[in-house]
């Protein structure tokens, strides 16, 4: 059936076929039945603005199908993405529970499906769902986690070429495939968004990129990326 | 809310500084409830947070059910209680009362993590 943005949709959680393999929504029928009353679907074209930085927290997003970038920015203006959200996280959770402005922005890098649903909605469904704030605080705890590397590869990272080894041999451990030419890595991010992960210039990044391809570290065809030489790449990260 | 649920629970240790809690790639036996000093969590050997009192260190890897990705070692004296982590989950299913302090500080601690992300992306 024809749907928005060519999106497979799924507007009843309880008929969802990917939910076992999803952290949040893998709950029981009840919990996901209580879910689905209160949520609200949603499909958005890519570079929807979900929520941003400094706005007073309306809900949560449960990121269903796509993916969405979580930047943060400073005053002057100089953005960083802190994560690229992928299917199954749920986006907002820690500014919906504390009851304070979102500390990120996040936006939809593809065509992607939302459930939202209302702070109020996802308090009292906490409240009532033990087996929610279970997978919620695991959902979260990922999230913590997965900011701590981030923080580790910003501030022990040496260098920018240490940073983009660290990022790259990141995505090879994440969602890398073997092929004969070498780990293939399907890239859907700019040079510019690769720059905001690890907090450098546009510039940099081509240049970064450019001198791997050189030294035959990597090699690029298309949306994919190749790598070549995963030795040379953990060669490159001193830490 | 408040922790004190945990108290009859936990076994108590008047630590010296230096003392460390847990190794980086450990797996997660428990939490500790940190009541008096800090405890400071390191990765690769680099000192990079240090933690409070009315803080639970080791929370998220019992959550998530990882090895800890960090040593955390005390910074000066302090008193924490442990709490095993089989206990504890056990704790959360009988006392539902104690997951929103559980939510609020994992959410807490995110919070603190993109603060210094962009204070680190600012440099």
């Amino acid at each position: 059936m024809p749907s928005p943005y060519n999106l497979e949709v799924e507007y009843n959680c309880s008929e969802c076929h990917v939910r076992a393999d999803r952290l949040f929504c893998n709950m029981s029928p009840d919990a996901v039945a209580a879910l689905d009353a209160v949520k609200f679907t949603g499909l958005y074209p890519k570079g929807s603005l979900l929520f941003v930085e400094g706005e007073e927290p309306r809900g949560v997003f449960i990121l269903c199908s796509g993916r969405a970038k979580l930047t943060t920015s400073s005053t002057e203006g100089k953005t960083l993405i802190v994560k690229i959200a992928e299917p199954g996280e749920v986006l907002g959770a820690s500014a919906t529970i504390l009851g304070k402005p979102y500390e990120v922005s996040a936006e939809t890098i593809e065509p992607s499906q939302l459930n939202f649903v209302k702070r109020e909605d996802f308090l009292k469904y906490l409240n009532t769902h033990p087996e929610a704030c279970l997978h919620t605080a695991r959902q979260l705890s990922e999230k913590y986690h997965s900011a701590q590397r981030e923080i580790r590869s910003l501030g022990l990272s040496q260098t920018t070429s240490e940073k983009l080894a660290r990022l790259l041999l990141d995505w090879c451990d994440r969602g890398g495939e073997s092929t004969t030419k070498g780990i293939r890595l399907k890239v859907l991010l700019t040079h510019e968004e690769i720059a905001q992960m690890i907090g450098t210039t546009r510039e940099t990044v081509t240049r970064l990129l450019s001198d791997f391809r050189r030294k035959k570290i990597i090699d690029v065809k298309g949306s994919s990326m190749f790598v070549i030489s995963k030795p040379q790449l953990e060669h490159l990260v001193s830490v | 809310m408040t922790l004190d649920i945990l108290r009859p629970y936990e076994t108590l240790h008047d630590l010296p500084a230096g003392k460390l809690l847990f190794r980086e790639g450990e797996p997660a036996d428990g939490v500790y409830v940190l009541h008096s000093g800090g405890v400071a969590l390191a990765f690769s050997n680099k000192p990079m947070v240090v933690l409070g009192p009315g803080e639970i260190v080791g929370l998220t890897t019992v959550m998530s059910n990882r090895a800890h990705d960090c040593s955390a070692v005390t910074h000066g004296a302090c008193v924490v209680g442990f709490v095993e982590k089989a206990v504890f989950l056990r704790l959360l299913d009988e006392q539902p009362a104690l997951w929103l302090t559980v939510l609020r500080m994992i959410s807490e601690n995110i919070n603190a993590c993109w603060q210094s992300m962009r204070a680190l992306a600012v440099r």
